[in-house]
């Protein structure tokens, strides 16, 4: 206090049934303001989650074409596979018929099977024999067969048969 | 927070000799929009002025009554040394300091017994007079040293100011015939004073009044040796029809008297006053807060309407330059009041 000697008695502005409609008010308005901001949590939670839930979606598609990238390739990997795994019983039954072919006169040194081609090294006892038992088949089977003889010491006969598919064949195959 | 919704009612009580001035200013956002002046008849507070207060502070929560403490057992001094709690305990006093430069002080008991008296209103502020000097003469008491006096009926404070600080305090208040009488042995100031003396012989006692009934009887008499007929006494007026009744003229008298009565109160509280202002500074010269200073000037806050016979005593008889600004007690109170609301 600066002049007075006493000091003044502290103001009420508020009655007591103005202290109860406030407090009714106040309760009232923090509700309202309560559920407001509620709402406006849940807005902002779930634009944060839509957002979240958009970038998932785009890692997801993103993996999901590489994914199919992948199946494209072990697809490829499969077929080619199987191009394999049947060309080898092919091959196999190739080799297979072809021992099957060469008959017990004929002994073979040395086969070397390609794609398109046959080369038989060996030894016969007579071009007789080579030409009715084993070239005949061989030229049934490929297009064009060269064999060339020489004479091995004991008296019978080294023999060198090519054989050879033609395009043609291989156009077809690919029709 | 919310104060400024609502309106700021200053109640200022003051009390004077035939009851209580009741001044109630409403302020509303630092601009008065009402002040309403009422005077209740009762030395003690009545239900009536109660009512009309608390009728009035109804309307606003933001309510202050003030008034101010006429009492007796206050002062103020040079000092702002806090006493310490225990000691003002001890005197029985509640102190008051000024910006660090000086002191007020007043009664414990009678701040309580101001409370007791309005406790039908309660009270929010009760001022020093010598607040109310601080208040008036703001403008004055940094310039130099001059005597300042706060004059309301019954109530005369002083203080001495120098450049702001208190120098020397006194206050008389309503016992001060009483005071005077125990100042007897204090040395008064005297300056040689034919006129003084002149009008100390023309005082006029009321005792004496008595005797001016006579008057009329005389001017009578005179009139009766005019006349040089009998016949002409219907002219006199006494024996005219229009002439007043002797219950008529005693009534006039009667008020005439009541006149002459307040005249000459008044004339008394200014030479009074006088008397104070004199004894104050014969008592300052003779203190050791005077050092060689000598004053020259009075400033006196008269909450009354007289003044000029003070002034004029004060300039003849003491030679001194005299500013008397007639001041309202209730603007001042409220002044003070608003002020103090202000620091809250």
């Amino acid at each position: 206090m600066k002049y007075s000697f006493i000091a003044p008695r502290s103001k009420h502005f508020i009655s007591g049934e103005m202290r109860l409609s406030l407090f009714f008010f106040t309760v009232s308005i923090s509700m309202v303001v309560f559920a407001y901001l509620f709402l406006v949590y849940k807005t902002v939670d779930f634009k944060e989650h839509h957002t979240s839930f958009s970038k998932t979606i785009k890692q997801l598609e993103k993996s999901a074409s590489v994914l199919e990238e992948k199946i494209v390739v072990i697809e490829a990997e499969v077929k080619m596979h199987e191009q394999i795994s049947t060309d080898n019983t092919v091959m196999k039954e190739s080799i297979r018929n072809l021992f099957d072919l060469v008959p017990d006169q004929i002994t073979l040194t040395r086969a070397e099977l390609n794609e398109k081609s046959l080369i038989l090294y060996g030894i016969t006892p007579n071009k007789d024999t080579y030409e009715f038992m084993l070239q005949a088949p061989l030229q049934s089977i490929f297009h064009r067969t060269f064999t060339s003889f020489y004479p091995a010491e004991n008296g019978w006969y080294n023999f060198v048969s090519s054989n050879y598919l033609d395009d043609e064949t291989a156009v077809e195959e690919a029709e | 927070m919310l104060e400024w919704m609502f309106h700021k009612i200053f109640v200022a009580i003051i009390p004077v000799k035939d009851g209580h001035d009741v001044v109630i200013l409403t302020r509303k956002n630092k601009k008065i929009i009402d002040t309403v002046r009422r005077h209740f008849v009762g030395d003690t507070p009545s239900n009536a002025m109660n009512n009309f207060i608390l009728e009035r502070i109804d309307s606003s929560p933001f309510f202050y009554i003030s008034t101010l403490n006429l009492y007796p057992n206050q002062g103020a001094y040079n000092g702002w040394e806090r006493p310490s709690a225990h000691d003002e305990e001890i005197a029985g006093i509640k102190v008051l300091y000024r910006d660090n430069e000086w002191s007020q002080y007043a009664s414990h008991e009678d701040l309580g017994r101001l409370r007791t008296t309005y406790s039908g209103v309660g009270l929010d502020f009760i001022f020093s007079p010598f607040s109310m000097i601080e208040y008036y003469f703001a403008d004055k008491i940094k310039n130099g040293i001059a005597l300042y006096a706060y004059a309301m009926p019954n109530l005369f404070s002083i203080a001495i100011f120098d450049s702001g600080k208190l120098d020397y305090a006194y206050h008389y208040s309503h016992s001060y015939s009483d005071l005077m009488e125990a100042e007897e042995d204090a040395a008064t100031l005297t300056f040689a004073s034919p006129l003084l003396e002149e009008e100390d012989d023309s005082i006029v006692r009321l005792d004496d009044l008595e005797e001016f009934d006579e008057l009329d009887m005389i001017d009578d008499l005179d009139l009766l040796s005019d006349l040089a007929d009998l016949d002409e006494l219907g002219d006199v007026n006494e024996f005219s029809e229009d002439s007043p009744t002797l219950e008529e003229k005693r009534l006039d008298k009667e008020q005439g008297m009541t006149v002459i009565k307040g005249e000459i109160d008044e004339s008394n509280e200014e030479y009074r006053r006088f008397e104070f202002i004199q004894k104050t500074l014969a008592r300052f010269y003779a203190s050791e807060q005077c050092r060689n200073r000598f004053i020259e000037t009075v400033c006196i806050a008269d909450s009354g309407n007289g003044g000029d016979e003070l002034k004029r005593y004060l300039e003849e008889e003491l030679f001194l330059n005299v500013l008397i600004r007639h001041v309202d007690a209730s603007e001042g109170i409220n002044a003070l009041a608003q002020l103090e609301e202000e620091a809250l």
